[in-house]
C-alpha cells in the first residue's frame, strides 16, 4: 500500500502536509500518568473495542503497535514519519498506537491523555485531516463516555488543550522568506495571531530545512472548524509571501539563485559523508529548484522520500544495523547517491 | 473593574485565595500591592504558576485540597501542569476558571459535543419534566398518568446507567 507522503496535495510548492490531533479522555479512568498499568492497559483494550466491534474495515485498516514491544530504532522510525510522538516514545506507561496501513491516521493511547487521535495530510488539506478525525472519533465516541463538561468541553491532562482539545497544524516550506530574512516578522506576528512555529518535530525543535511547523494555540470558546479555518487563512498570508519573495529573488538575482540549488543538487548528487542538518539545507534547496522549474529530473515526491530516510531511525532500519553518527554520515550520502542515480526517479519506490 | 482590596485605587488583576483551618479568603488585589504583600506573581510560567503564590506555608495549607477521586492536590498540579482526572476539573473549578481564561481568553467551550453526553443530557431534562407533570398529576389525583409516568422514568433512568440524576 501506497504510504500517505508519496502523494502529492494542493499547494505543495509551499505546504509540506497538514495535520490534525484531537485529545480525548475516558470518564471513568485518572488521566494516564495517575493511572494504574491495569488501567492503562484496560483503555487499549476498550479503544480497541470502540473502534472495531462495529467496524470490520477499521480492524483491518489499522493495526495496533504497543510502545513497549519496540527497540529504540522502531520508535524513532515512527517519531520521524510524525506516527508518535517523542512523549509517547518515551513514556514508562503502558502504551499503545493504532496506525492506519497508509500511515495517514495514528491514534495514540496513553501519551499525555488516553487518546491522541492524529490525521497527517499532503499539502493543504486540514478540512480532509479533520473530517477522519472527527469520524474516528464519533466512532469511539459512540461506545465510550468522555471526560466531557458541559461549560470548558473536552478535559484533558494539560489544560492548555482543553475545550475542543484540538491541534491544527500545517508544515511550511519557506525557504524565500528565511533566506532573506522576512521570516522573523513574520513569525513574531503569527504569535500574536495566537499562533505557535515550531520546528519540524514539534515542541522544542528547531526549524531544520527550512521548515515550520505553524499550529493554533487557543482550544477553548471557538469551534472546531473556526480554528481549522483560521490556522487556514493566515497560513496561505505567509504562503502567498512566499511565493512572491521566490519570484523576487528569481528576477533579481536569478544566477546568484540558480547556482546555490545546482552547487546542493551536484553535493547531495556526489557526496561520500552528509550531516543531517547539511543534507536537510541542501534537500530544502533542491526542493525550491523543483518549484522554481530549475530541476526537472526530480519531484516534490523524491524529496518527501529522502528527507525522510535521511533521519537517524529510517536510515539505521534501512541499513538494518545501528550506526555510529559517523558512519550514519557516510550511509546518509551513500543512499542520497544512489536514489539521485536511478535514471527515472518518479517510480523509484524500492528504496523507501 | 474591579479595585484592589488593599489599596482601592488600580485594578485589581491578582486573585488570591487563602485557606486556613477549612476556612476560605478571597483577595483582589493590583500587582504593586500583591508584591508588597509578598504574594510573587511569576507570570511567566503561566501554568505551573497556578496559584502564583511563593509561599511555603500557603502552599502547605493549599496543598491540603485534593481531588475526592484521584488525589491530586494543587501541590502536585504546581509540580506537573497536569490534572489528575476528569473530576479535577470540578475540585479545582475556581482557581482552573483563571488559569483557562489566562491560557485561551474564554471558559466557555463552543465546540463539538460528544453524542453521548448531548443523549444523557436530553434524557435528564426529559426526566426533570416527566417528575413536574408527575406531581401535577398526583395533586391532580390523575393516578392512570401518574403510572404510566413513573415507568417512563423508571426507564429513562435505567437507560441513562440507572443512576437517578
Amino acid at each position: 500500500m501506497n504510504k500517505w507522503y508519496v502523494d502529492t496535495g494542493p499547494d505543495s510548492d509551499v505546504v509540506i502536509s497538514s495535520r490534525v490531533r484531537l485529545a480525548r479522555n475516558f470518564n471513568n479512568y485518572p488521566f494516564p500518568h495517575r493511572s494504574l498499568p491495569e488501567q492503562q492497559e484496560q483503555i487499549i483494550k476498550e479503544t480497541c473495542e470502540a473502534l472495531f466491534s462495529d467496524n470490520p474495515k477499521l480492524k483491518e485498516t489499522f493495526s495496533l503497535i504497543r510502545l513497549n514491544d519496540l527497540s529504540p530504532i522502531e520508535r524513532l522510525v515512527l517519531i520521524e514519519k510524525h506516527l508518535i510522538s517523542k512523549e509517547l516514545a518515551e513514556s514508562n506507561l503502558i502504551s499503545g498506537a493504532l496506525i492506519s496501513r497508509d500511515e495517514q491516521v495514528s491514534i495514540m493511547i496513553n501519551e499525555e491523555d488516553h487518546l491522541r487521535i492524529q490525521c497527517l495530510a499532503t499539502g493543504m488539506q486540514l478540512e480532509k485531516a479533520f473530517d477522519i478525525c472527527n469520524y474516528l472519533d464519533n466512532v469511539i465516541a459512540d461506545k465510550i463516555d468522555y471526560a466531557f463538561s458541559n461549560t470548558v468541553g473536552y478535559l484533558t491532562s494539560c489544560p492548555t488543550n482543553v475545550g475542543t482539545a484540538i491541534r491544527v497544524s500545517v508544515m511550511l516550506h519557506l525557504p524565500a522568506l528565511t533566506m532573506t530574512g522576512y521570516i522573523k516578522p513574520i513569525l513574531e506576528s503569527c504569535g500574536k495571531l495566537g499562533l505557535a512555529v515550531r520546528g519540524l518535530y514539534g515542541e522544542n525543535t528547531e526549524a531544520y530545512g527550512n521548515m515550520y511547523q505553524l499550529s493554533n494555540q487557543v482550544t477553548l470558546g471557538k469551534n472546531e472548524n473556526d480554528i481549522v479555518m483560521s490556522v487556514k487563512n493566515i497560513s496561505y498570508q505567509i504562503i502567498e509571501q512566499e511565493r512572491l519573495m521566490r519570484i523576487e529573488l528569481l528576477n533579481k538575482n536569478s544566477i546568484k539563485l540558480a547556482d546555490r540549488i545546482m552547487r546542493s543538487y551536484g553535493i547531495l548528487r556526489y557526496a561520500q559523508s552528509l550531516s543531517s542538518d547539511e543534507a536537510l539545507q541542501r534537500l530544502s534547496d533542491i526542493r525550491l529548484g523543483i518549484n522554481l522549474g530549475l530541476i526537472r529530473d526530480l519531484s516534490e515526491k523524491d524529496i518527501s522520500v529522502m528527507f525522510l530516510m535521511i533521519q537517524p531511525g529510517n536510515l539505521q532500519q534501512h541499513e538494518k544495523r545501528e550506526l555510529g553518527p559517523e558512519e550514519r554520515d557516510i550511509a546518509r550520502a551513500n543512499y542520497v547517491r544512489k536514489y539521485m542515480e536511478k535514471d527515472n526517479n518518479m517510480g523509484n519506490d524500492k528504496l523507501i | 473593574m474591579t479595585l484592589c482590596q488593599i489599596c482601592r485605587k488600580r485594578e485589581a488583576k491578582v486573585h488570591y485565595t487563602q485557606i486556613i483551618n477549612g476556612q476560605k479568603t478571597d483577595l483582589f488585589v493590583c500587582e504593586q500591592c500583591a508584591g508588597a504583600y509578598g504574594v510573587k506573581i511569576d507570570l511567566n510560567s503561566l501554568i505551573t504558576g497556578l496559584l502564583g503564590i511563593d509561599d511555603e506555608q500557603m502552599l502547605s495549607q493549599r496543598a491540603v485540597i485534593r481531588c475526592d477521586r484521584c488525589g491530586m492536590t494543587v501541590e502536585d498540579f504546581n509540580r506537573t501542569g497536569k490534572m489528575g482526572c476528569s473530576r479535577c476539573y470540578e475540585v479545582f473549578q475556581e482557581p482552573m476558571q483563571e488559569l483557562l481564561t489566562r491560557i485561551h481568553g474564554n471558559t466557555r467551550h463552543r465546540g463539538k459535543i460528544p453524542v453521548r453526553f448531548e443523549l444523557r443530557q436530553k434524557t435528564d431534562l426529559r426526566i426533570v419534566e416527566l417528575r413536574k407533570e408527575l406531581e401535577e398529576c398526583i395533586r391532580t389525583e390523575n393516578y392512570e398518568r401518574a403510572a404510566q409516568i413513573r415507568d417512563e422514568i423508571r426507564f429513562l433512568t435505567n437507560e441513562r446507567g440507572g443512576r437517578s440524576i
